[in-house]
């Protein structure tokens, strides 16, 4: 999985955008660099594991 | 949650994250809990719950002679009258035709009102019950550890971890 491919995933993952959000984010995409992938990549995959980390600390 | 679960990110700081994901995970819980009151299925089970609580009621008040002799005609002049006027809540054993309801009666009357009656309806109405109360906590259930499974969805871990290797 490329790292915009990964992005992409984890744009439609995150629960704190709308949709319409998640779709202007897509296309924001299409012009961003790949620093600005590498750093939006590293910023949603640590929200995506602190979310886990947090869902099953409360689950159990 | 300490501190040192988070990652260190260069150029994002750990705190903002934190205060985010706790306020997005309280809100999505609020979110799940207002999903499994709207649901229907969970809605026919609380409601099949709460019958089977009030006909056991009546079975246990039935044990007592007059008292719940009292306590089961009532039930069933309730069933009669919420077929009469199709008032659905009044009748505590909707799936028990009132034939049936009014002959279990028959056998009390037979018995001088020792044998409880009202236990052959409560039985018939939780086996028709059951199966609701079952699907709704499945929903339940479902509903709950959905957005657990959206995470653990493989397609997502594989995202997720495309950067892990960066850091």
């Amino acid at each position: 999985m490329t790292n915009r491919q990964a992005v992409e995933k984890m744009l439609l993952t995150v629960d704190f955008l709308t949709l319409k959000q998640q779709h202007a984010m897509q296309l924001a995409l299409s012009g961003a660099t790949d620093d600005d992938i590498t750093a939006m990549g590293a910023f949603l995959a640590a929200y995506l594991r602190a979310e886990k980390r947090e869902l099953t600390a409360r689950e159990l | 949650m300490k501190e040192s679960d988070f990652e260190k990110i260069p150029g994002v700081e750990d705190e903002p994250i934190r205060e985010a994901v706790e306020v997005v995970t309280y809100t999505e819980r609020l979110n799940r809990l207002l999903e499994i009151t709207k649901d229907p299925e969970v809605r026919k089970g609380l409601e099949a719950l709460l019958r089977t609580g009030v006909n056991s009621g009546i079975s246990v008040a039935d044990l007592f002679p007059v008292v719940g002799e009292a306590a089961s005609w009532t039930a069933d002049a309730c069933k009669l009258v919420a077929r009469q006027f199709d008032i659905k809540m009044l009748d505590s054993s909707p799936d028990v035709s009132l034939n049936v309801a009014l002959g279990s009666e028959l056998l009390e009357l037979c018995t001088g009102g020792i044998m409880p009656s009202h236990v052959i309806e409560t039985t018939l109405q939780l086996r028709a019950d059951w199966p609701r109360m079952k699907t709704a906590y499945e929903r339940i259930k479902t509903i709950w550890t959905k957005r657990q499974q959206e995470l653990n969805d493989p397609e997502v871990q594989d995202a997720i971890d495309t950067f892990e290797e960066d850091l």
